[in-house]
């Protein structure tokens, strides 16, 4: 059976769009959305599965695009691929990404939601002074006179060990695990095998608590 | 989105890897089972056993690379936790 190709999916999914005027498939490698506010988002696509500076750059030395697809569903990005995209004012991004810079009226800024989010309300804590962008998972947060911790949200609607014990083998060290879907539940058994690791899980206002104490 | 390819990759993965019991189950959930242009594909998993688990992973790696799954894994003991399958309706594929 012929598969349908990202660009392809992009196009039929976007045609509900009321915001878009027209999607032109250029070539199997770089899509055209026109906004019917005459802006334009060039999309080129990739299937790498892990992001840095030296990616990124590379890419866009040979694709002049607005917003990169990464078509594996979470990739690893590191921090300094997030650095040099906001030098350059581009965005990397899933389908769901791509979609909501459609929605919008201009291709950047763009930040995912739960970033977005978490970004806001880690900088608006008074006790934190910088907070830094790690990779696509962790924060490092600098506090005033207290200790700089490292935590990994993880969005999962109901978080499992599985997801720990990833999160532990992909990612560098953390403190803790934000678990940054406000909706769900933690398993016992995730709980379980956190407190093994002397680390700590917690849901946002638990983690809004905790930075203004010591941590350990 | 070819919704038949998916749930016959996944079927085919089941096979390969369920040769003599079936201790590790997917189903499909989520907007995949209720939209014509779902944003991606939500996938759970349940396993009792980490390596069988570890075979799963690898491979569902390239059909990873073409679509946007969404890998949802919980224990047998989890599930019986969190009601997943129930209260989302999940649909067995294997």
């Amino acid at each position: 059976m012929a598969r349908k190709s990202p660009f392809e999916w992009i196009k039929e999914k976007l045609s509900d769009y009321k915001n878009i005027e027209s999607v032109d498939i250029v070539n199997e490698n770089l899509l055209h959305i026109n906004r019917d506010n005459e802006t334009l988002i060039r999309v080129a696509k990739t299937n790498l599965d892990r992001f840095f500076y030296k990616d990124i750059k590379e890419f866009l030395q040979k694709n002049e695009v607005d917003f990169i697809l990464h078509t594996s569903k979470e990739p690893f990005v590191d921090g300094s691929a997030y650095d040099f995209l906001e030098s350059k004012r581009k965005v990397l991004g899933g389908f769901g990404d791509l979609m909501r810079v459609a929605a919008q009226e201009r291709n950047w800024p763009y930040y995912p939601p739960d970033v977005k989010f978490i970004r806001r309300g880690l900088e608006q804590h008074t006790k934190v002074t910088e907070v830094r962008r790690l990779d696509n998972k962790r924060y490092e947060i600098s506090r005033i006179g207290l200790e700089t911790v490292v935590i990994i949200a993880l969005n999962d609607y109901d978080l499992g060990i599985e997801s720990i014990r990833s999160a532990a083998d992909e990612f560098d060290a953390f403190d803790a695990v934000l678990k940054s879907n406000p909706n769900g539940k933690i398993t016992a058994s995730a709980i379980e095998h956190i407190n093994s690791r002397n680390i700590k899980v917690l849901r946002w206002g638990e983690l809004m608590g905790k930075l203004n104490l010591k941590w350990k | 989105m070819e919704i038949e390819t998916i749930i016959h990759e996944l079927k085919e993965i089941g096979t390969s890897i369920n040769n003599k019991s079936n201790t590790l189950n997917c189903y499909l959930f989520g907007s995949v089972l209720t939209s014509n242009y779902p944003n991606d594909i939500d996938v759970l998993v349940l396993y009792s056993n980490l390596k069988q688990l570890d075979g799963f992973k690898e491979k569902i790696k390239s059909l990873k690379k073409e679509f946007p799954l969404h890998l949802n894994y919980f224990t047998f003991s989890e599930e019986e936790e969190l009601k997943f399958v129930k209260n989302q309706n999940a649909e067995q594929i294997f």
